[in-house]
C-alpha cells in the first residue's frame, strides 16, 4: 500500500515535468508577444521575468494588421477553410450515403478505385498536382485549393461507416410515409449522423487552417496568402521584427486552442477514427 | 421506371461531384506520378515533356546529396520512432489512470500537437536562436554552456528531431491510450485475484494486448516521419551543409527551386515505394490477430 502513495506522487512529478516541457514554449512566446520591442531578448536569464513583461503593450498585434497584411491572410484563410469544410461535408455526405444505402452498377469497382487514392500520399502527390493545376490554368487560384479538397475518400469512407449504423427501420418509415431519398437523406440520416458531421468538419477545417506545403507550391501572389505561408513569410522577410512574429503566432493559435477546449471530445474521436483507418 | 433504374440514377447522383473530383484530383495525378519519373520536363519553357526512360533513375542513384537526404531522412525516423513512441507509451499509462486532474494534464499535453506545424516550427526556430533563445536560457540555468543548435551541423538535426518530438508524442499517446481502454478491465482483476503482481500483470495482459496498437504506433510514426518537411523548410532549409535535408524537402527543391521535375518526380516514386512497404507491413501486422 506504501507503495501506492510513492507511485502516485511520482507520477504527477512526471506530469508536472511534462507540462512544463509543453507549457514555457507557448508562454515564452505569449509573454514576448506583449512586450515593447525594446524589452523582447533583454532578458535571457531563466527566471520570471523571461515570461511576464515589465509593462504589457499589444502593439505588435495592431501592428500584425496596420502595417503587415495579417487581417487579409486571416480572412483569406477562413474564406477557404468555411468552403472547403461546407462543401466537402455535403458532398462527401451525399457520396459515402450513396455507398451506403443504394445499389448501384459498378458500386464496388468505384470504392476499390477511392481506396486506391488513400494509399498514396499527398507528399508524392505534390508534383504531379501541380502540373495540374498548372495545365488547368488554376495556378494562383483559390479554386486550386478549393477544388480538390471537395472530393476526399477519407471523408467517405468515415461517413459510409456512420450511415451504415442507423438502422434501416427509420428510413423505410419514412419512404412508406411518402418521403423520397432526397428528404431520407436530409431529414433522417444526416441529422442522426451529426456528431460525426462535427468530427469530420473539424478534422477538414483544422486540414485547411493549417495548409501548408499545398498554399505554398500553388499561391503566388503575397496578398491571396493563407495564415501559415503569411505567418512563414512574415518571419523570413522581417525575422528582426520578433514581437510581429510572436504576435502572429499566438493569433495563427489562439483561435485553434479555443476551438480545441471546446471541441476536445470530436478531436479524440477524430484520432480514434484514424487509429481505425489504420 | 424501374427500382433499379432509378438506384442507379440516383446512386450516382449522389455521388457524382466527390467521385469526379477524386478522379480528377486524386487517380489522375496519382496515376500520372509514375509517368512523370520516367521523363524531363523543360519547365522554363512552359512545361513540355520528354521521355528518357530510366534516366532520372540512374541520375538519382548518382546523386550524392539524395543519399545524403536519404540517410538524414533514416537517421530522423531512426531517432524519433522509439524515443517518441516509448514516451508516447509511459504517459498513456500514467495517464490511464483514475487519478484527480489527470484530465487537465491530458489537456495540456495535447496543445502541440493542435498548434500548426509551421507556428511551432517558427517558435523553435527562436527558441533556438543561440543569443535570445528560451533553449539557451534554459541550459545556462541549469550550468550547462549555451549552444548553437540549428546552426552547428551537428546539432541541427538533433534540434529538429526535439521539436517534432514535442508536437507528436501526446497525439501517439492518445492512441496508445484507447488501446489500453479497449483490453478488458476483467482480465486485470481476474489476475489480480489470482495474486499476480503490477509487474506480470504488465508483462502478461498489458504488453501482449497492445501489440497491434503498437504496431501501428511504429508503422504510422515510421510514415510520418519519412514525409518530413515543414520543420526541415522552416527551421533549416535543409542545411547546414544539407544535414537536415529529408525527402520531400530535397523533391521539393528539386522541382520548385532547381526546375527539375523529372527528377523529382523519380524520387517523389522511391518516397512512394518507401511508403508503401510500409503500409503494406502495417495491414500484415493488422491480420495476425
Amino acid at each position: 500500500m506504501r507503495g501506492k502513495i510513492q507511485w502516485k506522487v511520482a507520477t504527477y512529478a512526471v506530469f508536472l515535468i511534462a507540462a512544463s516541457v509543453v507549457l514555457l514554449p507557448i508562454l515564452w512566446v505569449l509573454g514576448n508577444s506583449l512586450r515593447i520591442t525594446s524589452e523582447i531578448g533583454k532578458y535571457t536569464d531563466f527566471n520570471l521575468r523571461l515570461f511576464f513583461p515589465e509593462r504589457i503593450t499589444f502593439e505588435h498585434y495592431s501592428v500584425l494588421f496596420t502595417e503587415y497584411p495579417f487581417a487579409k491572410y486571416f480572412l483569406n484563410t477562413v474564406f477557404v477553410a468555411v468552403i472547403v469544410t461546407g462543401l466537402s461535408l455535403l458532398l462527401n455526405s451525399m457520396a459515402a450515403f450513396s455507398f451506403a444505402r443504394i445499389n448501384f452498377f459498378g458500386k464496388n469497382v468505384l470504392f476499390a478505385a477511392l481506396l486506391i487514392t488513400l494509399i498514396i500520399p499527398g507528399e508524392v502527390m505534390l508534383l504531379p498536382s501541380y502540373l495540374l493545376i498548372k495545365n488547368l490554368g488554376l495556378m494562383d487560384n483559390y479554386l486550386a485549393l478549393i477544388l480538390p479538397a471537395l472530393g476526399g475518400a477519407f471523408g467517405i469512407f468515415y461517413l459510409r461507416q456512420s450511415f451504415l449504423g442507423i438502422p434501416k427501420e427509420l428510413e423505410e418509415a419514412a419512404s412508406i410515409d411518402g418521403s423520397d431519398r432526397l428528404g431520407i437523406f436530409f431529414r433522417i440520416d444526416l441529422p442522426l449522423i451529426r456528431p460525426h458531421l462535427v468530427t469530420l468538419g473539424l478534422m477538414t477545417f483544422m486540414g485547411q487552417w493549417d495548409g501548408f506545403i499545398w498554399p505554398l507550391t500553388v499561391l503566388t501572389t503575397p496578398d491571396k496568402y493563407l495564415l501559415q505561408i503569411g505567418l512563414n513569410y512574415l518571419q523570413g522577410e522581417h525575422y528582426s521584427d520578433w514581437g510581429a512574429i510572436f504576435a502572429g503566432a499566438m493569433v495563427c493559435t489562439l483561435p485553434i486552442i479555443i476551438i480545441f477546449l471546446f471541441l476536445q471530445k470530436y478531436y479524440i474521436e477524430g484520432i480514434a477514427s484514424v487509429g481505425i483507418k489504420g | 421506371m424501374k427500382r433499379k433504374t432509378v438506384d442507379n440514377i440516383e446512386g450516382y447522383a449522389f455521388i457524382l461531384i466527390p467521385v469526379i473530383i477524386i478522379a480528377i484530383f486524386g487517380l489522375y495525378p496519382a496515376i500520372n506520378i509514375f509517368i512523370m519519373g520516367f521523363q524531363k520536363y523543360n519547365m522554363l519553357a512552359g512545361g513540355t515533356s520528354t521521355f528518357v526512360g530510366l534516366s532520372n533513375y540512374r541520375a538519382i542513384i548518382s546523386d550524392p546529396s539524395f543519399w545524403q537526404t536519404f540517410r538524414n531522412t533514416l537517421l530522423f525516423t531512426v531517432w524519433v520512432v522509439p524515443i517518441q513512441s516509448a514516451i508516447a507509451l509511459i504517459f498513456a499509462v500514467l495517464v490511464n489512470q483514475k487519478l484527480r486532474g489527470v484530465t487537465f494534464f491530458r489537456t495540456v499535453f495535447f496543445l502541440p500537437v493542435v498548434m500548426s506545424f509551421v507556428v511551432i516550427s517558427i517558435v523553435w526556430k527562436m527558441i533556438y536562436d543561440p543569443n535570445y533563445g528560451l533553449a539557451n536560457s534554459v541550459l545556462t540555468f541549469l550550468h550547462i554552456p549555451p549552444q548553437q543548435f540549428l546552426i552547428d551541423p551537428n546539432q541541427a538535426m538533433p534540434s529538429v528531431i526535439v521539436t517534432c518530438i514535442w508536437k507528436s508524442w501526446a497525439w501517439y499517446m492518445v492512441i496508445f491510450l484507447s488501446g489500453l481502454q479497449d483490453i478488458p478491465k476483467e482480465l486485470y482483476e481476474s489476475s489480480y485475484l489470482d495474486g499476480a503482481s503490477a509487474f506480470q500483470r504488465l508483462l502478461y495482459i498489458t504488453i501482449p494486448l497492445l501489440k497491434r496498437t503498437t504496431y501501428f504506433v511504429l508503422i504510422m510514426t515510421m510514415i510520418d516521419s519519412f514525409k518530413i518537411f515543414t520543420p526541415v523548410y522552416i527551421m533549416t532549409g535543409g542545411g547546414p551543409l544539407g544535414n537536415t535535408d529529408t525527402l520531400v524537402h530535397y523533391i521539393w527543391k528539386t522541382a520548385f527551386r532547381l526546375n527539375e521535375m523529372g527528377s523529382a518526380s523519380a524520387m517523389s516514386i522511391c518516397l512512394f515505394v518507401l511508403v508503401f512497404l510500409l503500409t503494406i507491413l502495417q495491414i500484415r501486422t493488422e491480420k495476425e490477430d
